[in-house]
């Protein structure tokens, strides 16, 4: 709205408020004269009975003339401004007849008093009154009233206002002049008063004006933000509907991976059932006389089954990892031990290699974490697989450190967190710089010919990236064409106290303190963890490189050593001939010797030197072991070391030390063949059923110690009548079961029903006696607690 | 503000005119009636009771009062200021006529203890009229001052107008006359009510 027209309608606006305001003044003050006029009336009346009541003749009386002039001359005064005041309040004529009459009143008021001063004031009053008005020409009129009626008097009866009849013709004017003096003062506060509720009357306009506008623009406003409002409604309609898309193609998509899922699962057990049979049987055709290109190809048909079930379980892996059903455990668990069960299962590999497997765990790592043993080995063992698998000669070095770090948001804080760094380092071929980023990406290696020359899916690293992200880390590689690479990979985990442990060591290290050891290897990394080891013992480690370098050094006389390391393979001198050599130096006949080598080259190969060392230590080195061998050597630990030779596949005497009925329930034909026949080798005669409910009926016929228990079986599968037994009182036999579901998830699954372990498909001989043993231990324990 | 302007209809204008002239009439008639003045009557003939009463060494006012009269309370109030402005140098005798229709004897009058109180003035009750008819007085307020001879110096009112008080000639004339030692005048309208039944 142009500014111009505002201001017109805020003149307008305030001509009204101020015609309102001026009303509602002067009709206010109309009542308030009106109501004066009334008393003054009355108080005339009432003056001139109480002061004159009676003229008198003689000894006759009458009513004063002051009694009819107050009533007639005072109502006459009063009643026609009474009558405009209820008739036309607020109108000019009534405050200006008002005025008269109130000046009349002051008149008659002041005659029926007698003429008394102080009655004047009531003119100077009245006119103060008329100022209510705010309205200087009321005044005006009231003071011609005082000056026509002093004028008058001046004229016709001087002595009535003057006191004196020779008053002068213009003294009237003196009499008006001091009306005139207040009336001035009285006008200008009436001008005043004008300007102001002139001002309030164009502060309220403008207000109210504005007060429109706002409220047009509020309006027009709330319009437009209903207009958007129901815009937004409608868009956000669309993207309800769009969610409710996008909620039905990711339920879609999650049915879709869920079945997809369930498709690996389903296949990852359809697999294992034949991989049962094959594997199983090739176990048990191992067992059996084989000529030597027989036991060739079954060692071939058993090595391509292991690998295609480590394929398996890397696909199951990953399509679990992918889906995010991976539930990390918070168990505690040994550095250690978790670095040596990783190690060993490579040990023979690594022995056939003619590559040292060995690892350090530096003194700042907390030796007990809370994490999942199972993850952190699986990423171990896939990284020491490849090491192995691409080192031809030398070593494989596994070492691991911790940094302290601060709690993840919203973890535990009662016990210290670690950054754990693993490095698998080996010296093997290595990894060109430009093949590096694509190493752990699915299905990808380095190259093709890598996978023609040395096998593998490409998954393992990527299961690996994605099992370590899960653990708070992460994986990567530094790595020299020709040199080695070293695969590092983080974990965040909290340290926890030390739980009973298998490798712990067994002998108190105060028995080795200040003790000195040769360490004789060629292997530079086998010396350095050597001395790292046993100076945390206590121990003064001394190195040499060859057996030459040893027995110059023994030759010393003063030379004085309490005993000595010797590795078996070392070139020009292996750890027989300096065995043999030391023995013939005259002041170290009697040196403890440990010899340090390989399974395959373990004392039970029947050379003679062997009796020359007085304790063995087998390859990787694992702490316990080397100390159990430093205390024998040193003659603080006296006990017969364990036979070293090579085990069969299927423990023939297992049933004659372990005596069990076994009750085998398996529906699968070929599986129930594989399983009853390395039982049968154990020395076991078991029932086999094909059914939870044969299950039943067979535990009524019959007391059985282990039931070997497929989980997926027709008309009862293996979890339902695990349930029925253990709810019908049958606690004492130990239930096994056999899946080939193979989860964390499957196994607590399986414990939850009443089972009472776990093992997985395809049935694998050692595994299987591992079970039983502890099953039988289980039974033990529970007899003597009852 | 917008102007003041008597705008009304023309009859009210009218009515305003009829009223005022109505008032102005009203005004008229009273303000004749206040100073309508009485004749006054002959000089006083003096007999021995009233020489007797003459001060024999200043002026004496003789005053003739109605106890119930506001034209005599308003003299009375006069006289208050008259004896003031002479400082004890007059005697003044209130001489009060008696009726018998009067609500109170005279003497027990409101008035007659207010003149009692002023500086040299005594009450006096005209037993019988005698003396408002040695003094042929008709009218209250009708004030005769006389020497210590009997010679009246002045005779007429000391009111301006009827029961009306406040300066007037002849008071203002028997002050001037103690002030100055001569009257201004010797006589002045008197505005009072009849003391006479007639």
């Amino acid at each position: 709205m142009p500014s111009s027209s505002i201001s017109e309608r805020v003149q307008t606006r305030a001509s009204e408020l101020l015609k309102e305001h001026e009303f509602s003044l002067q009709s206010k003050t109309d009542q308030l004269f009106g109501g004066l006029l009334v008393i003054e009336w009355l108080a005339a009346i009432i003056t001139s009975i109480w002061l004159t009541p009676y003229t008198w003749l003689g000894s006759h009386s009458m009513v004063h003339d002051h009694v009819w002039s107050a009533s007639i001359l005072g109502g006459m005064i009063s009643l026609p401004p009474l009558l405009l005041i209820w008739q036309r309040p607020g109108s000019v004529i009534t405050r200006h007849l008002i005025a008269i009459a109130q000046m009349m009143s002051s008149g008659l008021l002041i005659h029926l008093s007698g003429g008394r001063i102080e009655f004047h004031f009531h003119i100077f009053g009245s006119l103060a009154f008329l100022a209510f008005y705010r309205d200087w020409r009321v005044l005006v009129t009231a003071s011609l009233v005082v000056l026509l009626d002093h004028y008058l008097r001046g004229v016709y009866w001087p002595v009535s206002v003057f006191g004196t009849t020779t008053a002068s013709s213009w003294r009237w004017l003196e009499h008006g002049a001091w009306v005139v003096f207040e009336d001035c003062f009285l006008a200008y506060s009436c001008i005043r008063s004008q300007r102001e509720m002139k001002e309030i009357s164009l502060r309220r306009a403008e207000l109210e004006i504005h007060g429109d506008l706002v409220e047009d623009t509020v309006s027009r406003r709330t319009q437009e933000l209903a207009d958007a409002n129901a815009s937004l409604k409608l868009h956000v309609a669309k993207r309800i509907q769009i969610e409710q898309e996008l909620v039905a193609a990711k339920e879609a998509a999650e049915a879709a991976s869920m079945a997809k899922s369930e498709f690996l699962a389903n296949m990852s057990h359809e697999i294992r059932t034949p991989m049962n049979g094959v594997m199983g049987m090739t176990s048990l055709l191992l067992d059996t006389p084989l000529d030597d290109p027989q036991r060739s190809f079954a060692e071939t048909i058993r090595h391509s089954a292991d690998s295609l079930l480590s394929i398996i379980n890397d696909i199951l892996d990953f399509s679990k990892i992918e889906a995010g059903r991976v539930d990390l455990e918070r168990i505690p668990v040994s550095i250690q031990a978790c670095i040596e069960d990783a190690i060993d299962l490579f040990a023979q590999q690594a022995e056939a290699k003619d590559i040292d497997l060995l690892y350090l765990i530096h003194e700042n790592t907390p030796p007990w974490i809370l994490g999942d043993i199972t993850r952190i080995r699986q990423v171990l063992v896939n990284l020491i697989s490849n090491a192995l698998k691409f080192t031809d000669k030398g070593d494989i070095l596994v070492e691991v450190d911790a940094t302290l770090i601060p709690a993840p948001d919203g973890m535990d804080t009662s016990r210290e967190w670690h950054e754990y760094h693993f490095r698998v380092i080996d010296n093997g071929i290595g990894i060109p710089a430009d093949r590096m980023d694509r190493l752990f990406k699915l299905f990808s290696q380095v190259d093709a010919s890598t996978t023609r020359r040395y096998g593998g899916t490409g998954l393992g690293l990527a299961i690996c990236s994605q099992l370590t992200e899960l653990m708070g880390g992460h994986i990567w590689v530094d790595s020299t064409p020709g040199r080695g690479s070293t695969f590092h990979f983080t974990i965040q985990n909290q340290e926890t106290d030390a739980q009973e442990d298998e490798s712990t060591p067994l002998i108190d290290p105060s028995v080795f303190k200040d003790r000195s050891v040769l360490i004789v290897d060629d292997n530079p990394t086998n010396r350095r963890i050597f001395s790292l080891q046993i100076q945390r013992w206590g121990m003064l480690p001394l190195e040499a490189g060859s057996g030459q370098e040893a027995l110059e050094m023994l030759e010393r006389k003063d030379f004085k050593v309490d005993l000595a390391i010797l590795d078996m393979q070392m070139p020009g001198m292996d750890g027989l001939d300096l065995a043999e050599r030391i023995r013939a130096i005259p002041h170290a006949k009697g040196l403890p010797l440990i010899m340090f080598s390989s399974a395959g080259l373990a004392p039970a190969r029947g050379d003679a030197r062997w009796q020359w060392f007085d304790s063995y230590l087998p390859k990787p080195i694992r702490q316990s072991q080397l100390s159990l061998a430093l205390a024998r050597a040193l003659r603080v630990y006296s006990s017969t070391p364990a036979p070293i030779f090579d085990a069969p596949l299927v423990n023939q005497q297992l049933a004659d030390a372990i005596p069990l009925r076994i009750l085998l329930a398996e529906d699968n034909l070929v599986n129930q063949r594989v399983a009853r026949l390395i039982l049968s080798r154990m020395g076991y005669n078991v029932d086999v059923v094909s059914d939870g409910q044969e299950v039943i009926r067979a535990i009524e016929i019959r007391d059985y110690d282990v039931i070997l228990m497929d989980v997926q079986m027709p008309i009862m599968d293996g979890l339902e009548a695990t349930r029925l037994l253990r709810s019908s009182g049958v606690s004492q036999v130990q239930i096994i079961a056999l899946t080939a579901h193979a989860s964390e998830s499957d196994r607590q699954e399986c414990l939850a029903a009443g089972m009472n372990d776990y093992a997985s498909k395809p049935l694998r001989p050692n595994i299987l006696e591992q079970k039983l043993r502890l099953a039988a231990a289980r039974m033990q324990s529970a007899a003597s607690a009852t | 503000m917008t102007p003041s302007r008597i705008t009304s209809s023309k009859w009210i204008l009218v009515a305003a005119a009829v009223w005022l002239l109505a008032i102005g009439g009203g005004y008229s008639w009273i303000m004749a009636r206040s100073f309508q003045a009485s004749e006054l009557g002959e000089n006083p003939v003096l007999d021995l009771k009233t020489v007797h009463m003459l001060d024999v060494e200043k002026p004496t006012l003789f005053v003739f009062l109605h106890p119930e009269c506001p034209c005599s309370e308003a003299t009375v109030e006069e006289l208050a200021r008259i004896s003031e402005r002479c400082e004890g140098e007059l005697k003044i005798f209130g001489i009060f006529s008696d009726y018998p229709t009067l609500p109170q004897p005279a003497g027990r009058s409101r008035l007659w203890n207010k003149l009692e109180s002023i500086l040299g003035a005594r009450s006096l009750l005209d037993e019988d009229a005698h003396l408002r008819h040695s003094f042929h007085a008709a009218t209250s307020g009708e004030c005769f001052l006389l020497d210590t001879d009997g010679h009246v110096i002045y005779h007429g009112g000391i009111t301006s107008s009827r029961g009306h008080s406040g300066p007037s000639i002849g008071g203002d004339a028997i002050i001037s006359f103690f002030n100055a030692g001569n009257i201004s005048t010797v006589t002045a309208p008197v505005f009072g009510c009849t003391l006479d039944n007639d």
